[in-house]
């Protein structure tokens, strides 16, 4: 519109003089000269039709506009004569912006996006912790400890109890196949705590306790199993042949962990949370009152427990109180919140690392192209123009770098979004935040802005004709500038050293603890998860009959199989353990030394290849008319007989005093597979384990497992099948290789270590961008005193030589700084590593090295032109 | 530098006004506007080109005058026509005033007797 109009106005001003030069020369004309004498005249007296365009164009006036025009037009010209710069600044920028906007992201996501609740700050939820024990993760409690503290506490506005502890088995039927679901047992003070209305129908009321099974629907269940009818709340669905009627439907965005979540119900009078409370544990989650602290709240529950008539098993806890989304993230991923911030840092380090590459990148091209503000100046160009100039170029590289940085940030968290490579707690979704997108743009606008003006600031105002006359030897920056440069580079190689470091102890760990020896097969080894419906299994003798049934029907002469109530590398904890001639455990120590039992056929330690050391394992001895027996495992040995052959001996599972329980006879020691804690994802656990056979203590829930060597759908199908012909009403859920399940507990130590190595890349990509451009432009600076010493006779292998030498100072003294920064802040690391110390030796040795190699990589084109200095030309060269 | 400046500032001034009285006979085009002040002021004044196309590109910018291409009535062919508009005709009449304080007031000075 403007271009048009100004384009317009000269074609008018063209038109206007034209024609007073047509009159004019007319006008010559009628006073008897010659048209072409005429013409003279008229252009004489019209004067310079140049200078009165540009004077009439002053009256104008140029708009900011016109400048700028001419600042970007000028500014790419710049670019495209130093497209190498121009690209890695570029690059630089966006890389920098794209991979902290990505990061941040996800950090404000985790851990600083509030929960989407109208109270999140002030959502709390209530763990127990051992006295004795304050470093192991938190657990639930008694419901009859929230009975306590909800009738004596004053600090909450709502107190509420819920559990994903249900007990195993929530058994779905009658919407589609037979299936587990999650009906969370909750309080019904659980949705106005939350503060969210239901969309559809209404909540639970105190007055649903004395009813029938009520559940409220979560958005997704709803519109998956009643297609989003509203007519839906009224109706029943069957959970655990229990007829649930449903009344209110959550809108689309509430959510609560876990995310498995398909409908709540309410906890009453009659559950087993209530009636048995120190077997059926619960979470108590409150909304604190404002203005009280979470201090307070752990004093005065802590008081209240001490207090209580009845605290939980009778052993010392202390009640936690966590805010809501700090503990959605840690049941989450215990490490998700450390490991955020371990990327969260890397990322901050990469884009400071760019931002000093940046900085050196402008400060040395502004060395260079001192000359030519110097001969601008000369030609009349005010010093603010030049500066603007700068300034022009400073914001395009920072918006065609922050441009694509954006570019890439969206994608950045559209894979995280999308793909999902990690489980993100519940709550927002992952989404570029747009202060954290200003901030970094800002930053790297402020990056090139200081470091390209501060430099042309200085230049403008040097005396012209020394700038002029001299070369481009002497038109360097001054010492401190230089030392600047070498200082930013010696902080690039450094902290790219650091980074280094800690993704090669990261990239070990994750590969030590992928291949650390399991004690079992993980390849060619399926589960297949079985559900017994609890109202048709209820007794022992039914299940263990199920499982004889099944140990006959299922596999063929090539496939072969066994159950287990629980897959490796799963589960740790469990119950005490009495061995039988001597004394008791302390109630303490009973709770705090966890067996882990499992019931498994005698064919389990054949498919997964457990080898027994021995005695003997499970066979069609053992019934459950036979006498109790059980198979340990050498960590159970080790613990209870140690230097004791514990053949023979007897032991009773359960707590002192808990009657009912059988003696069980040890047949068979076996060897230690490794398992997982949850809570301490980096590491492998040997529980103590008691093996029971299935028979003899039938699972309601249990896996089959089966070996194949191929065509897994055909034999799954097979499975199937048979597992149908022995009772169909037997929920069967999932189909999983165990490297599959193995390689899901080890995904985010993966994606975190790919993730840093990605980082630490770029950062070493990014030292060595900056080291060649550093020595580069020193060589270019040096060209002629390099022409004056080979005149002199100094031979080519000097002056590669000299670069040589610059560039490795450069690069040792950055390894010593960055050996320093990594074995100084190592130790914080120590959660995420496996297998080796945090100041490995072997790592920071194969860093260094690796630093070295690209160092010199780096240093190779410019020694190389240094070796191709001709003294003829060198000494012309201005 | 600051002096020149000066200097030429007045001489615009003074040729602003020039071209206002002009048109407000009635709108004429750049030529027609430095031929009547030529012929006007007997050849005293000559406008040179150079200033007057800016002067009144300058002129039409504040909204004294306006421009518009148009048929001349005696030529079978278009000239650009400045048009006086009513701020121009305020500005004029600014203009004269102060134009004949100061030459009133040079007057006294140069021609004290004739004054009383």
């Amino acid at each position: 519109m403007k271009w048009r109009r100004r384009k317009q106005q000269e074609e008018d001003l063209d038109r206007e003089l034209r024609s007073d030069l047509e009159l004019e020369a007319a006008e010559q004309e009628e006073r008897g000269l010659s048209p072409e004498e005429a013409q003279y005249a008229a252009k004489r007296a019209l004067g310079n039709a140049g200078s009165i365009k540009e004077e009439v164009r002053d009256a104008w006036g140029w708009s900011s506009l016109d400048r700028l025009r001419q600042d970007v037009v000028y500014a790419l010209r710049t670019f495209g004569r130093a497209p190498g710069f121009t690209a890695v600044v570029i690059l630089t920028l966006a890389l920098g912006i794209g991979a902290t906007t990505t990061v941040f992201s996800i950090v404000h996501t985790v851990l600083l996006n509030p929960l989407p609740f109208p109270n999140p700050d002030r959502l709390v939820a209530i763990f127990g912790k051992f006295v004795s024990r304050p470093n192991d993760p938190p657990f639930f409690i008694s419901y009859h400890d929230f009975q306590n503290w909800k009738s004596g506490s004053h600090s909450f506005e709502r107190l509420t109890v819920a559990t994903w502890n249900t007990g195993g088995g929530q058994i779905l039927t009658g919407a589609g196949p037979t299936r587990d679901t999650l009906a969370m047992p909750v309080g019904v003070d659980f949705f106005p705590m939350l503060g969210i209305a239901p969309e559809v129908g209404r909540v639970f009321e105190p007055d649903d306790v004395n009813t029938g099974c009520r559940v409220v629907l979560k958005h997704a269940f709803w519109t998956e199993t009643f297609r989003g009818e509203r007519t839906a709340v009224g109706r029943h669905i069957q959970i655990n042949n229990d007829a649930c009627t449903v009344i209110g439907v959550m809108p689309p965005e509430f959510t609560f962990y876990p995310d498995a979540i398909e409908m709540w119900m309410l906890i009453t009078p009659n559950s087993p949370f209530v009636r048995n409370p120190n077997l059926a544990v619960v979470g108590v989650f409150g909304l604190v009152k404002p203005g009280v602290s979470i201090a307070h709240v752990e004093e005065e529950l802590a008081t209240l427990y001490k207090n209580s008539p009845n605290p939980t098993m009778g052993i010392p806890i202390t009640p936690a109180v966590y805010p809501l989304a700090e503990q959605f993230a840690r049941l989450t991923g215990p490490a998700l919140r450390f490991s955020i911030v371990v990327l969260f840092g890397a990322v901050n380090l990469v884009l400071f690392i760019g931002c000093l590459n940046i900085a050196n990148l402008l400060l040395g091209r502004s060395v260079a192209r001192q000359k030519e503000f110097a001969v601008r100046a000369a030609l009349g160009s005010s010093r603010a123009r030049i500066i603007r100039q700068l300034l022009t170029e400073a914001l395009l590289l920072s918006v065609i770098g922050g441009g694509l940085g954006i570019l890439l940030a969206i994608t950045g968290v559209h894979y995280f979004r999308v793909l999902n490579p990690i489980a993100m707690p519940p709550g927002n979704p992952a989404t570029i935040n747009l202060s954290v997108l200003v901030f970094t743009v800002s930053l790297a606008f402020v990056t090139a802005v200081l470091f390209g003006l501060i430099p042309a600031m200085k230049a403008s105002r040097v005396n012209l004709m020394d700038a002029l006359r001299a070369s481009a030897q002497a038109a360097s920056l001054g010492r401190a500038a230089r030392m600047l440069r070498r200082a930013l580079v010696i902080a690039e190689v450094a902290l790219s050293l650091a980074l280094l470091v800690g993704a090669g102890l990261l990239i070990q760990s994750v590969h030590r603890l992928a291949s650390v020896p399991l004690g079992f097969r993980t390849d060619h080894v399926s589960t297949m998860q079985l559900i017994l419906p609890r109202w048709i299994y209820s007794t022992p003798e039914q299940r263990a009959t199920f499982f004889r049934a099944l140990a006959r029907t299922a596999g063929s002469d090539v496939v072969s199989t066994g159950v287990t109530s629980l897959v490796p590398p799963d589960g740790t904890g469990g119950d005490a353990v009495a061995v039988e001639g001597k004394p008791e455990p302390s109630p303490e120590a009973a709770i705090l030394d966890n067996v882990l039992p499992i019931s498994v056929t005698g064919d389990y330690f054949k498919v997964m290849a457990v080898p027994l050391e021995i005695g003997r394992v499970f066979d069609d001895r053992d019934s459950e008319k036979s006498a109790p027996v059980t198979v340990v495992n050498q960590s159970f040995a080790r613990k209870y007989f140690p230097g004791e052959n514990p053949i023979g001996a007897s032991i009773q599972m359960g707590r002192p005093g808990a009657n009912g329980r059988p003696w069980l006879t040890i047949v068979g020691v076996v060897g230690d597979e490794k398992h997982q804690n949850f809570f301490r994802p980096m590491s492998w656990e040997e529980p103590a384990i008691i093996y029971r056979p299935v028979s003899q203590e039938p699972p309601a829930r249990a896996y089959l497992l089966f070996r194949t060597m191929s065509d897994r759908a055909a034999i799954v199908a097979m499975l199937r099948k048979q597992i149908e012909a022995v009772d169909k009403n037997v929920a069967i859920g999932n189909t999983e290789p165990i490297d599959e399940r193995l390689s899901r507990t080890l995904s985010y130590p993966k994606v975190r270590a790919i993730v840093l190595a990605a980082f630490a890349a770029l950062a070493v990509l990014l030292a060595a961008i900056g080291l060649f451009a550093v020595l580069s432009q020193a060589i270019a600076q040096r060209t002629q005193e390099f022409g004056v010493r080979m005149a002199l006779g100094a031979q080519k292998p000097d002056l590669v030589k000299l670069v040589l030498w610059e560039g490795i100072t450069l690069t040792l003294a950055g390894l010593a700084a960055g050996l320093v920064i990594s074995v100084s802040v190592a130790g914080l690391f120590r959660s995420l590593v496996y297998g080796l110390t945090t100041t490995d030796p072997w790592t920071l040795a194969v860093g260094s090295l690796l630093l070295v190699f690209v160092a010199l990589s780096a240093m190779c084109i410019p020694a190389m032109r240094a070796a191709r200095v001709d003294p003829k030309i060198a000494l012309r060269y201005e | 530098m600051r002096k020149l400046v000066q200097r030429i500032e007045l001489l615009q001034g003074t040729l602003d006004m020039l071209i206002l009285k002009t048109l407000l006979f009635g709108p004429s085009h750049g030529h027609q506007i430095a031929k009547h002040i030529q012929r006007t002021t007997e050849d005293i004044l000559q406008v040179q080109h150079g200033s007057l196309y800016p002067a009144l590109h300058r002129l039409e910018q504040k909204g004294w005058v306006v421009s518009k291409w148009e048929m001349a009535p005696d030529r079978n062919r278009e000239f650009k026509y400045y048009r006086l508009t009513a701020a121009g005709k305020k500005r004029l009449l600014q203009e004269e005033s102060k134009w004949k304080k100061m030459a009133r007031a040079v007057a006294q000075i140069m021609w004290p007797a004739e004054e009383s």
